[in-house]
């Protein structure tokens, strides 16, 4: 009942949040709007610290190579308040994240939602991108 | 309950393991980010109630404490307003256009430094928490772990002080608002994220209001000679109180995107 919950508040909070994120100047300099991404990885490190949390997952792509990208999300603070903890991501978590591409072209990402493959939960990454 | 058996008794056993249960999981979420805090008035199903009248301190002033967000960022993008146009001097309206080109990419808190005053408080997913004592008002910003001290024991601002992010504050009542006097700024401070800049010879007037339990309001009049033609406004600034809740530590402890910026032009 609580993820149902929380998995509601979150797709909420997703859509409320779209505009602020196009609007937040420090995130369209660093990453683009127009270029999602959804893919799925093994995690290999999660960086629970302030003022981002990130994490790295490796990513086979079509010819079987692997690299490791980095995914951007919210401040500790804001994860927990959105029902994350430190220890919702372990390594070896098969996860799947819908996330926007850094400018750069760097194996770099803001990621927006995390879906955790063993029990399907979806988890709001960056309720709001401003800082 | 010795004297009952049976059915009676398996279904009072059941009670209490629900009843124990139940507080378990109470105790889980009364933790930090969601407990009951004292002196929040309830609706009859326990819920605090944010349209109850505004507390009162015992001198009969409004009681600004509590912790505090905006619902969006949209004052943080302009305080004026949306859309709305703040004359400035030629060098304030050409450092503007920059910050506006290279999309805030020159924002202090991407290199781990503080937002300034008014705007820490307009960030929403990093709340603020008023502490109102009688002779002076705490500002403690989740963001970065700052701290404001807004003094109401009738001292002046200092004069020509050591230039300060948050610079110096001063407050008095007008009625039910609260209105600080606030100079003494550095200059590396933004009033909002989309740039509006300021001199070190800003000086700001704000002005608080509580029109009940559940909501803040705040006016900002700006004064710089040295960016602003006139004193101009922001625009009426909404907070809502977060109730039942506490702040959280928040340190720059791990600030990795200044390598990926993208600036569109200007100086770098």
């Amino acid at each position: 009942m609580r993820k149902t919950l929380a998995v509601c508040v979150a797709a909420i909070g997703l859509l409320l949040s779209a505009g602020s994120v196009v609007a937040h100047h420090a995130f369209t300099a660093e990453f683009d709007a127009a270029k999602p991404m959804k893919v799925t990885g093994t995690v290999t490190k999660f960086e629970w610290t302030n003022p981002h949390t990130w994490f790295y997952l490796d990513i086979k792509d079509d010819d079987g190579t692997v690299a490791n990208w980095g995914f951007e999300m919210n401040s500790p603070n804001q994860l927990l308040r959105n029902g994350w903890t430190r220890n919702t991501l372990k390594i070896g978590d098969v996860v799947s994240v819908e996330a926007f591409r850094a400018k750069d072209g760097s194996h770099v990402a803001n990621a927006k939602v995390v879906t955790l493959t063993s029990t399907g939960q979806k988890l709001l990454a960056a309720p709001n991108q401003a800082q | 309950m010795a004297f009952l058996a049976g059915p009676a008794k398996r279904l009072h056993i059941v009670i209490a393991a629900l009843a124990v249960l139940f507080l378990m999981a109470g105790a889980a979420r009364a933790q930090w980010l969601s407990l009951p805090l004292p002196g929040t008035p309830r609706t009859p199903d326990g819920k605090p109630n944010l349209t109850a009248p505004a507390p009162k301190t015992p001198d009969g002033k409004p009681d600004l404490s509590g912790i505090w967000h905006t619902e969006d960022n949209r004052y943080v993008d302009n305080i004026a307003g949306e859309r709305v146009d703040v004359p400035m001097l030629p060098s304030a309206a050409a450092l503007y256009k920059h910050r506006q080109e290279t999309l805030g990419a020159d924002k202090p808190q991407l290199h781990c430094m503080p937002h300034g005053v008014p705007d820490a408080m307009l960030v929403s997913g990093l709340p603020f928490k008023i502490v109102q004592t009688p002779r002076e008002t705490i500002v403690l910003f989740e963001e970065f772990n700052q701290y404001r001290q807004i003094f109401t024991d009738g001292r002046k601002l200092p004069e020509d002080p050591n230039p300060a992010w948050l610079g110096y504050s001063v407050a008095k009542w007008e009625g039910d608002a609260f209105v600080t006097d606030v100079a003494g700024f550095k200059e590396g401070t933004w009033l909002d994220n989309g740039g509006h800049p300021h001199t070190d010879a800003l000086h700001l007037i704000e002005r608080y209001r509580r029109p009940n339990f559940g909501n803040l309001e705040l006016e900002v009049a700006v004064t710089d000679p040295g960016s602003y033609p006139k004193p101009w406004k922001s625009a009426t600034i909404h907070f809502k109180l977060l109730p039942d809740t506490e702040l959280l530590e928040h340190l720059c402890e791990n600030e990795k995107d200044a390598e990926h910026l993208q600036i569109s032009s200007g100086k770098q």
